[in-house]
């Protein structure tokens, strides 16, 4: 599979050719630099652009005609990567060739266009009405956030985690600023996405190229085209200078535990395969660490696992556990991460973490959701195509002691207890 | 081997094995990943059963704990071949079925063989019993812990008498404690055996190889007792309490859980039909653009957590709406007056015709991915569809179908529960 770039009328176009799949996805990348106080506006706006258009003006009539087109799916992802700010239109539906009937793809890019290009408007604004039924939705989602448990919890340790990198890393709904949202604020952001981000196309499937080109050239005048705009991804996390511990006692049932750590360390390519790797092994699987001393040996635990973010260099540790476990726990995750910095990784466990991150990869191949996904990512920060052969080689020269090197500086910056 | 097609380029093949046992398998060449699922007939209701006009119980929970065992048996840890192989091994118990899977890029055989080796002897020791219980334990904790599972188990238990269809899976943390060799030995002879298993294997496998692999491991050799057929009952008589309310101060906003009961008149006779018309059904009547989402969005009644999903097992079938709100009140007396009046609505046939289009793109979608193939085949089997009719049996639905099913919404066939938060 070889990436294909095209560039029309000033777009970055990607073909990403996969000839066994039964559809062709389409996603609309827009990138510009994290901006935290409309970061709830975005999230309202992409859902209210899914939900109708000028010439769909309900969801019934938009549903109506994405059911026609056998399903249209339509999805948005919107997060901060770094210091960047994407947001990502989805389309994906089912290729003309088995379903006997010419033009769906095209009649499903249009109504991409649609969604993104001619939103329902009320003298040219994004209504007052709809902003409205959003924020009164989402107080009412704040308000029982408590209800359930794991999302409350989460959310509460995110928060706490990340207090000292609110300018590039935020949660959905950011109470700090939910009062200035109004439909002024969302058209103002909607504005700025189509006239000053980024625009980055991707297509995944079984197509052909001068055909898609053809397509995407009649279509281009729907597209607010403008200068581009070029980005250099940079991460980084600011840790507290001392260790946060908060202990929320208003839990009923099972205490949930979140441990966030300070990686300590720069991110680079390569710091990032690495830390993926101690990842995997420490808490990604069923052989790791923390699953074999906390859940196996010591039976503290249902679940437990570790988990990083390479875009933002967050690092965390989550468990279940009763009660007059909670401390037994903390010391023992705390022991493990120790053991590892000291050195004590086992060889067969270091070779089938590298196994299991080499394998996960070379999966992705049957997935076209994966492929495109991977791809959009690897464009954002590093500007260059997902290569599955020089990421497979990147995990596979992994030494031990680079590994343990790297881990060395990683140090507990939140505790967050939920008891 | 006989052969079915679903869609003109993917095919099932299927073959009944000497002791019993029946195997689909559905090949994906071009993909490099597989997926392997043994089903057991055996699941959370069967605790009370009869075998040959005997009587038999079993402490509830068994057949989870079973399938907890399984991974342990005879002493040996079976998922150690597949990590090493960097495949992911799982299982899980429904209340109908206990299901081993695993999916592999690599040695597919060696790791099917070693996922059979497992089901020939069983041995557990005391020692694992009482490690798993701990385990268990501990998930039955977890599941405890959310008021809206709760809320909506208190909805099923109001609906329905029999205890099968609403106690937890798991069991208890008290009846999970009389698990012993004893009673595992009981729930492998009666139930764990090649007639009452299926499996079904989808990816990059030749199926002419497989079967041959198959007819040569020594779960095929295996000298199997005859089965005896196991016989379960299900009491659907209605309650006569419809309405529970309970106070908790702890809550934070009020859950409401209705519940619609299906009767059984639509699914006994021909349960395949149901499973077509049900999803179908409640699509056309409570999507995102219909008159009820319409109407609560309009008196601010709507929110992100309203869900309306079909329950349908085999043996009993309801319509669950479910809400988070704190205008608990309003909320219930407005569903109440939408849903009394579906049985006089009209369905567009325009929408109807676009909806059939968009289920049968997203049929087709899921052959995009082996994973998803292989769940949509596993229902089908599981529900005795008829694989190469699917998709013309999705076509020939038509309106007149949803007739019976307007009718279902009925007092007599309503229950509603009510946690409130205690002011």
């Amino acid at each position: 599979m070889k990436i294909v770039k095209r560039e029309i009328l000033g777009i970055d176009l990607y073909y990403v050719p996969i000839k066994k799949f039964k559809t062709i996805e389409a996603f609309f990348v827009f990138t510009n630099e994290v901006d935290p106080t409309t970061f709830n506006e975005k999230n309202f706006l992409t859902e209210i652009l899914l939900d109708s258009t000028n010439k769909y003006p309900s969801t019934e009539n938009l549903k109506l005609v994405c059911d026609n087109l056998y399903g249209l799916s339509k999805v948005n992802h919107y997060h901060f990567e770094g210091n960047l700010d994407i947001t990502m239109f989805i389309i994906s539906s089912v290729s003309d060739k088995y379903l006997g009937e010419e033009k769906i793809f095209s009649q499903a890019f249009d109504v991409l266009l649609e969604i993104i290009y001619n939103p329902k408007t009320y003298k040219g604004l994004i209504p007052k009405k709809t902003v409205k039924e959003k924020l009164m939705q989402t107080q009412e989602l704040l308000s029982s956030l408590k209800q359930n448990k794991n999302a409350y919890s989460y959310y509460q340790f995110m928060r706490t985690y990340t207090r000292n990198n609110t300018d590039h890393i935020t949660f959905f709904p950011e109470t700090k600023y939910l009062d200035q949202v109004t439909h002024k604020t969302i058209n103002e952001t909607y504005q700025k996405m189509i006239n000053e981000d980024r625009l980055q196309i991707f297509i995944g499937g079984d197509f052909d190229f001068e055909e898609m080109d053809e397509l995407i050239k009649s279509k281009i005048n729907r597209i607010k085209i403008h200068e581009s705009k070029s980005f250099t991804f940079k991460n980084h996390f600011n840790p507290a200078t001392e260790i946060n511990e908060v202990i929320d006692n208003t839990s009923t049932g099972q205490t949930r535990i979140f441990i966030g750590y300070d990686l300590g360390f720069p991110h680079t390519q390569k710091s990032a395969t690495i830390m993926s790797l101690f990842n995997e092994l420490f808490g990604a699987f069923e052989n790791s660490k923390l699953f074999t001393n906390i859940r196996e040996k010591l039976n503290l635990s249902y679940y437990v696992y570790s988990y990083y973010s390479p875009g933002n260099d967050l690092f965390f540790v989550n468990l279940e556990t009763s009660k007059e476990n909670r401390e037994k726990a903390v010391k023992e995750v705390a022991k493990q991460l120790l053991d590892c910095q000291n050195g004590l990784i086992e060889d067969e466990l270091f070779n089938q973490a590298k196994k299991n991150l080499i394998n996960r990869l070379e999966t992705s191949v049957d997935s076209q959701y994966k492929l495109l996904i991977y791809n959009v990512i690897d464009f954002i920060r590093y500007n260059e195509p997902f290569d599955l052969e020089k990421r497979k080689k990147a995990i596979e020269n992994i030494k031990k002691t680079e590994l343990i090197d790297l881990i060395k500086t990683i140090k507990i910056d939140t505790v967050y207890i939920y008891t | 081997m006989d052969k079915k097609y679903i869609l003109m380029d993917e095919v099932i093949h299927h073959k009944k094995l000497a002791n019993g046992l029946n195997v689909y398998i559905h090949p994906k060449p071009k993909f490099i990943q597989t997926f392997a699922s043994l089903y057991v007939n055996f699941g959370g209701r069967d605790f009370t059963y009869r075998i040959e006009e005997e009587d038999f119980t079993l402490p509830k929970g068994t057949a989870h704990f079973l399938e907890h065992m399984l991974f342990e048996n005879n002493d040996e840890l079976l998922s150690g071949v597949f990590l090493d192989n960097n495949a992911d091994l799982n299982a899980f118990t429904s209340r109908r079925l206990t299901s081993y899977y695993f999916s592999t890029k690599n040695n597919f055989s060696l790791l099917l063989d070693k996922l059979l080796d497992n089901f020939i002897d069983f041995n557990f020791s005391e020692k694992t019993i009482k490690k798993e219980a701990k385990i268990i334990s501990q998930e039955l904790s977890m599941n405890d812990d959310s008021d809206s599972t709760k809320a909506y188990k208190s909805l099923v238990r109001l609906m329905y008498k029999d205890s099968s269809i609403y106690e937890d899976i798991g069991g208890t943390k008290t009846s999970i404690k009389e698990i012993n060799q004893e009673v595992l030995s009981q729930a492998v002879n009666h139930f764990y055996h090649p007639e009452n298993m299926m499996l079904l294997v989808s990816g990059n496998v030749k199926p002419e190889e497989v079967i041959t692999q198959l007819e040569s491991h020594n779960f095929m050799k295996k000298e199997w007792p005859a089965f005896k057929s196991i016989k379960r009952m299900t009491d659907l008589s209605d309650k006569t309490i419809h309405r529970k309310k309970k106070f908790d101060k702890k809550l934070e906003t009020n859950l409401v859980e209705v519940g619609i009961k299906v009767p059984e008149s639509l699914f006994i006779d021909n349960p395949q039909k149901h499973y077509m018309l049900i999803d179908p059904f409640l699509e056309m009547m409570f999507n995102p653009a219909s008159k009820l989402y319409k109407v609560l969005k309009k008196k601010n009644l709507y929110n992100h957590s309203l869900t309306v999903s079909p329950v349908y097992d085999g043996d009993y079938s309801f319509i669950n709406i479910s809400m988070e709100t704190k205008k608990s009140k309003s909320f219930i007396k407005t569903i109440l007056e939408l849903i009394q009046e579906l049985p006089t609505i009209t369905f567009s046939e325009k929408y109807f015709l676009a909806y059939l289009r968009a289920e049968i793109g997203r049929s087709i979608k899921s052959f995009d991915d082996v994973k998803d193939s292989h769940s949509l085949i596993e229902s089908l089997l599981i529900m005795e569809i008829d694989i190469a009719n699917y998709f013309s049996l999705k076509r020939e639905i038509t309106l007149e179908d949803f007739r019976p099913y307007q009718e279902i919404f009925k007092k007599e066939n309503i229950y509603i529960v009510e946690y409130l938060k205690r002011p």
